[in-house]
Order: structure tokens, then sequence, then C-alpha cells
């Protein structure tokens, strides 16, 4: 696992540069989202905009991406994204990562923008950029198929982008198979403006153990740890759908645009259990055990035949109860549509039901929008959500965020668009939970669960226990603000280090206490790569890692006003759901202390900077340009 | 008496059973090294788990043509490499693609059962491929047949 | 007797007893009535309010 390389791509001038990766930044950042924001970091200057071929993007496998446990199957994606100007990243499952490690690399470093559509082909130690006129204009499915067909082999795995990413929709993803999305931070749009359709990779190299036969057996371990968790069952029957049946009877899951926070009975349709109808099968990605994912088929209807994977929890929200839908067809249907063009469905769906709440306001209108936005109207969804993709008419104009799309239709329009740094969120409603509020609004790639959320923090789990877990005393109660600060600041370190090694955040304590964490990570470390760690230093390049991202940010504008949940979870008090969750919102007094705890826990000052002893004692230098010169 | 019992509708394409093997075998992580191979092409809708399967009358033995191949204790149909020529033969004739061959060193492996207790199944939380005593497969598989024929009557009467 | 399985209820968010195959069942902390959903024979979870 070391030796391993990294390949510096200069797209305009067709020339690359292959290093090994030094030992000493292992220690320093591990891999994946880590190393990635190392290269950022030192190479991308505040005056470089996203869409400028000096931006990087960075594409990293985990230092542990392609064992056999933990679904070390994670490709992070990183680039100076458009939405908000700061750190833009992705996460992506599926086999992209383990190829690229087999193919001899573990990060590609990517500046510069090709004359005209290219692809690159990574192939047992070799990168090669190849023309992709032929391909541009393909959805991502039919890209994929054609580059495995060109390249004569079944087993290339492809990184792509669709019309979204061709088109530079500012949420665009990057995508490997069906529903593998690299998939916030519009990394899509940034490979776009590369001319970069896709990176084909294929590798039958060797991918060395340290110690083959501990590793083997602790392998083994791993996964039965995690199988044998009532959420690891849940999940592998459910996937992540079995939340909705959590967020929309307790009263969390935005609805009509985060009007209400349930539908209540009338979201009942789309409970998890009605989505076993459409299930053909479960699949996984690569190294996991757990096969969270469905391959699903519509056998009748208006969509009868459409066979495809997915779809996860946020697209319910996105093509449901955001929109007033509750249709699993729709939901389907439009997941589907959503991976083939390569968009997130996150953000087009918060931007979706922000242009309904909108046209219900009459701040837009049907001649803004050529037809009517009325909620629950399916037709109306799916057709706006194309001509975003497209960029047509007034879709042109959503497809460059909220920021960008309220220049024009008005500042005030802002109060209803649901985000953090210009990133919209998901469509859980954070209102009640102000762990949960605060990771959105401190995540540095803007509002998002999968940077900090304490998802556990629902389960009100024993104070001795979570003292345990985090090494503070948190508060059990999760409609509390003391304390919370703390257990978001452990959140955002330990997902860091989880996207650095390359785990799946479903086989870790994200919403499951007894799924291996640091203390599992330590000897799966020393087995798989020979390198000694203790839970400490792990911690330690968590906070390092984490302070670099921050510092990117706040380089890039993005300081102590932009930690904020969006205003409306302040004024507007949850309007249904459970007694205990009904009449909630956020108290502006009590975010302050959280927010200031939270800055003090990491050791950055009252504004959101990293103090300078902060800096010293991670060993956090200035900037310092190192992509290798090419002629 | 054991075999191999493979139910791809239960494979999820994850192919843990691919980088054990080939770290049980070569010490090192490469599917491409591996003894058993997932037909994958998730675009379509494919996963396929492959191996040998241990054939009770081996063409593999029968036409090696430096009788490289032998039958150790488990049943399993081994390759003696001090005898192994690397001449496919074996490769090509294999109706199953039981029979493949190393990317790396060019010698022609195959599943040796890794002495009776196959890391594949191990690994294989969804129990997509079994290592079951033979009375038990034919128990399954009569059991599997006889309910499709009966879901079949059943969708004839409805 | 039939056997018993737990379920973690979403209004006190303890975990309460429910019936082998149960399709309905009551919080006996704090009296919430559920529908009930099995991921496994044995691993009964709350689908939604009753």
């Amino acid at each position: 696992m070391l030796k391993r390389k990294v390949a510096f791509v200069d797209l305009s001038k067709e020339k690359v540069v292959v290093e090994e990766i030094p030992k000493e930044l292992r220690k320093k950042h591990l891999g994946g989202r880590g190393l990635n924001w190392y290269y950022i970091y030192n190479n991308v200057t505040p005056e470089v905009e996203p869409f400028d071929p000096e931006n990087l993007l960075v594409i990293g496998t985990g230092f542990l991406t392609g064992l056999p446990c933990l679904g070390t199957g994670r490709t992070q994606i990183s680039t100076k994204g458009p939405l908000t100007k700061g750190v833009g990243d992705a996460n992506m499952g599926g086999a992209f990562g383990p190829e690229l490690r087999y193919a001899g690399f573990d990060h590609l470093v990517i500046k510069g923008k090709a004359k005209e559509p290219v692809y690159l082909f990574v192939y047992n130690g070799e990168i090669e950029i190849r023309k992709a006129s032929h391909l541009w204009g393909l959805d991502t499915y039919e890209t994929q198929k054609a580059l495995k067909e060109e390249i004569g082999d079944e087993r290339v795995e492809s990184m792509v982008i669709g019309k979204a990413g061709e088109n530079k929709v500012y949420f665009a993803n990057v995508m490997n198979n069906i529903k593998n999305a690299g998939g916030r931070g519009g990394t899509g749009a940034v490979m776009g403006s590369k001319n970069l359709k896709a990176i084909a990779t294929r590798g039958t190299m060797d991918m060395h153990i340290h110690d083959v036969d501990k590793f083997i057996e602790y392998a083994m371990q791993m996964n039965q740890q995690v199988l044998s968790t009532k959420w690891a069952k849940t999940l592998s029957r459910l996937g992540t759908p079995l939340l909705y049946d959590v967020s929309y009877t307790t009263g969390f899951i935005g609805t009509m645009n985060w009007q209400y926070n349930t539908p209540g009975k009338e979201g009942e349709p789309l409970e998890a259990e009605y989505l076993q109808d459409y299930i053909v099968k479960h699949t996984a990605c690569m190294g996991c055990s757990v096969h969270c994912r469905h391959r699903v088929k519509i056998e009748r209807g208006e969509y009868a035949g459409l066979i495809t994977e997915g779809p996860e929890y946020t697209m319910m929200g996105s093509f449901g109860t955001l929109v007033g839908c509750y249709d699993w067809d729709l939901v389907i249907k439009g997941n589907d549509e959503c991976n083939r063009w390569g968009v997130d469905n996150l953000s087009l769906g918060a931007i979706i039901s922000w242009a309904f709440e909108l046209y219900q306001r009459e701040i837009l209108t049907e001649k803004d929008v050529g037809f009517k936005l009325e909620w629950g109207d399916k037709n109306a969804v799916l057709e706006l959500a194309r001509m975003i993709v497209e960029r047509e008419e007034i879709g042109d104009l959503l497809a460059n965020g909220f920021l960008e799309a309220a220049k024009k239709i008005g500042e005030d329009s802002l109060y209803y668009a649901i985000h953090v740094k210009g990133q919209p969120d998901l469509h859980t409603d954070e209102r009640g939970i102000p762990s949960f509020a605060l990771g959105i609004a401190t995540s540095t790639r803007g509002a998002d669960h999968l940077r900090s959320r304490p998802a556990i923090d629902l389960f009100q789990l024993p104070e001795e226990f979570l003292e345990k877990l985090i090494g503070y005393k948190i508060k059990s109660d999760f409609t509390a603000y003391e304390t919370k600060g703390i257990l978001v600041w452990w959140f955002e370190l330990y997902f860091n280090i989880v996207d650095s090694l390359g785990v799946c955040k479903f086989q870790s304590t994200f919403n499951c206490p007894h799924c291996p964490q640091y203390d599992e990570y330590v000897p799966l470390l020393k087995y798989a790569t020979g390198l000694d760690f203790t839970k400490e230093e792990l911690i330690q390049i968590g906070e390092r890692n984490y302070t670099m991202e921050r510092l990117f940010n706040i380089i890039n504008g993005l300081g102590k006003e932009h930690d904020y949940p969006p205003e409306r979870f302040f004024k507007e008090p949850n309007k249904r759901g459970l007694p205990f969750m009904k009449g909630r919102k956020l108290d502006r007094d009590k975010y302050e202390k959280m927010l200031m705890e939270y800055y003090a826990q990491h050791g950055w000052d009252e504004n959101g900077v990293p103090k300078e002893e902060t800096l010293k004692k991670l060993g956090i230098e200035k900037p310092k340009p190192n992509f290798p010169e090419v002629e | 008496m054991k075999t191999f019992l493979i139910d791809p509708d239960k494979c999820t394409g994850c192919r843990d059973c691919e980088m054990v093997c080939s770290l049980y075998h070569e010490k090192v992580l490469n599917p491409a090294r591996s003894r058993i191979t997932v037909i994958r092409d998730p675009l379509n809708g494919i996963e396929l788990p492959a191996v040998c399967m241990q054939c009770e009358d081996p063409v593999c033995v029968l036409v090696c043509p430096v009788n490289a191949i032998y039958v150790d204790e488990n049943g399993a149909k081994v390759i003696d490499y001090s005898k192994c020529m690397g001449c496919r033969t074996c490769v090509i004739t294999c109706p199953l693609g039981g029979a493949l061959i190393d990317p790396v060193t060019g010698k022609t492996i195959k599943c040796d059962l890794c002495g009776g207790d196959p890391m594949c199944v191990k690994f294989c939380s969804t129990h997509a491929i079994e290592w079951v005593d033979v009375s038990v497969a034919n128990q399954r598989i009569k059991r599997a047949t006889l309910e499709r024929y009966l879901e079949a009557l059943r969708k004839g009467k409805g | 007797m039939s056997e018993k399985y737990e379920a973690r209820c979403l209004n006190c968010r303890k975990r309460f007893e429910v019936e082998k195959g149960a399709e309905i069942a009551v919080c006996n902390h704090c009296g919430s009535k559920w529908r009930i959903s099995w991921v496994t024979p044995e691993q009964p979870k709350v689908q939604g309010p009753a």
C-alpha cells in the first residue's frame, strides 16, 4: 500500500508527470480526501475561478481503497467548486477507485483545459489522453458502454460526466456505472469546463498488503462486526430509504420546500417497505458486504419497463416530499434521469422546490417558467429538471445555483432558498435538531450531511456510552445545544478520516455506534500498509485535513458569516411531526454559543479562523505550489 | 462429498471473493489474478460468479499433455507447477471457464479449494457461493426448481 | 408464550417489545402506537404511525 503513484496531468500541454507518493505525506494526510486537499490547498490560489484552466480537479483513492472489507470501493473527487467558490468535494462509491489502484495510481491531479473533448485512459501505469468528440453529448450510461466497447475490455471502469457536466450545470456530478455519484460540489461541471468527458481505467497490477495472513483474518472480523449490527441488517434489506420511515414519522423531512417538516399521512406511500415491490436484486459497491443498493424495475404505469438502480433516500426528498409528490414511480424515474444526466439530485431537488415555492408566492410566474409549478405535478418536476440540465430558458438561470439565480430573480427570494455557502441542503429539516443544524452550517463543502452529521444523536444514547465513544461529556438529549459543538467537531474529524481511508460511511459510526471506528482502523492500517498509527494520531490527521479545508474556504472568502443554517430555520417553527418536534425552531443565542464552543474545540478563534498556534501544532504551512512544471 | 452451490441472484457484484482469492493464493490484491471471476456488467444488470466446479470427469485432466493436473484429498483438481508448461489447453477446453491465465506471471491458474475451506465462500456475505455437502446441494436445487415450477403453475391459473 | 422482539420507539427513542410477526405494536414506555415492518423474521422496526 506504500510506494503508490500520483499522476499530474496537464490537459492544456497534454503532458503527464508521475511521482511516487512520499510516506511522509501518508503520515500527515493518509490519502483520499486528505491528500486531495493537500494538493489543492497548495496549488489553487484565490484568484483562480472554478472554471479557469488553472483550477485543479483531483481524483483520489482512499489509503485503504480496494480492500475486501468495510466498503472500501470509494474515491474522492475534489476541486474549487462553482457553487460555493470554495471547497468542492465529492465522495463516490462503485468500482472506479479500486480499478484505478489496480491500474497503478492512487491520485490524479488534473489541471488545464483540453482544446477539444478528451478522455483519459489509465492502464497499468500508463496514462493516455484520447479524443472524445464522439462521446460528447452521450449520457453517462451510453458513454461508459461506448468506452468499454472502444477499449475492448468489459472490466473497464469509468468516471464520466453527462449532459449536466458538459453544460457546466453548477451541481453536476461525475458518475461511475449506473448510480455511483461524485455527487456534491459541482465536480462534474469543473470536469466539463476542462473538456474532460471521462476517465477510463483498467488495471491488472498487484497491490501489496503488508501482512496478508493477519489482514485476511481481520478483514473477515471487520465484515462480521458490521453485519452483526441491526443497522446493517436494515440497510441490507431497505437501503437508505429506511431513513424515510424515521424522518417523515418524526418530522424532520423538508416538505413543499421546507414549508413543512413532514407530509404526514400523505407521505405514507413512500415508506421504505413499499419499495420492495420494485426490487429485482441487491447490489453492492466493490469490497462491500452490506449491499445497500437495489436494482429495481417498474412493472406498471407510465414508466413500465424501466430497469435501473437506486433510488437513495435523498431522491425521496428531491422528487418526493420537497415537491409534494408521493409516488415511488416518479422517484425511481427521476433518479434514473438524474443519473443519466449526471446531476446532483439533492441540489437539483432543492432548486426545483425553491422555484415551486417562488411560484406559489407569485415571485415566479407562468410567464417566467413557461408552465405552472403546482405542488404534486410530477410532469412539471421532470420538465423543469430537464430544462435545468439542458440550460433551456429559465433552466439556464437555475443551473447556476441559488446565489447566481437570485441576482436575477431578486435577493428576497433567497429566504426560501435552503442552502449554506450557496450549496443547497439535502431534504432533511434540521431546525429541530441543533447538532444537525450546526453540521450543515460548518460543513466545508456547504450544506451537507456527510461531513459531520452525528446521526446517532437521535438515539439519545446513555451519556456514559457517549463519553466513551467521543472522549468528552456529551448531552444525550438531541434537542440540547450544549456540548453539541464538540459532537459535531468529533464527527468532522472522524468523517475526514473515513473519507481519507476510502471506507464507506455506512460501515462507520455514522448511523450505528457499534460499527468499526478508530480502534479498528489502527490494526487495519497496520496489517494493510505496515504503518503504525495511534488513535490520537489519526484524530490529529483528521484535524489537520479538516483545518486545511477550512483555510481554503477562508482564503476564498468563506468565514464565520457563512457558518449559519438557513434563516428560515430560526424564524419559522416546525408545523407538524411528533409532539416533541412540533413547534421547534433554532434559537439564535444558543446557536451562537454552540458555534463558539465548536470553534474553540477546533482551536479556531471567535471568527472561525484557525489560530497560529493551532496551525503550528498541526504542521500546516502557507501554501507552496508543487504541481510539477512540464514543458 | 462437497460441491459449490452458486446462486447468481444473490451475487451483489462486490467482488470480495476475487480480492480475497488473489490475496490467499498470490499474497497480493489483484482481482485479475483470482481463480474465481464475477462476470459483472452493472450497466446491463449482470453479476455472475464463475469458478471451476471440480468436475467428476474433468476435461482439463484429460487433455493436459504433461499430466500436470492431479486430484488432491479434497477432490480439488490442482495444477502441479513442476510439470505445467502453460500450454493453455485446459484453458481452451474447459467448458466452464474454470482455468485462467495469470496476467502477471503468465501461468495457468485454477481453483484449488484453498485446501478444503474456500476463502471466497468465507467472504461471501450473501451466500451467493457456498461449499456444501452434495446431498444438501441436491435438496436445495430441487426445492428451488419446484418453487419455480409452482410459481409458474400459479401464474398460469391466475 | 410467544417470542418477543425489540424495536426502537420513534417518540421516546427507547426500545420496546414487539410480538413475533406483529403488524401493529404499542410502546410500553410512552404508549405510542406504531405500524411494524420486519427487516428479518427476528428484527422488527417502526414503519410508520398506526
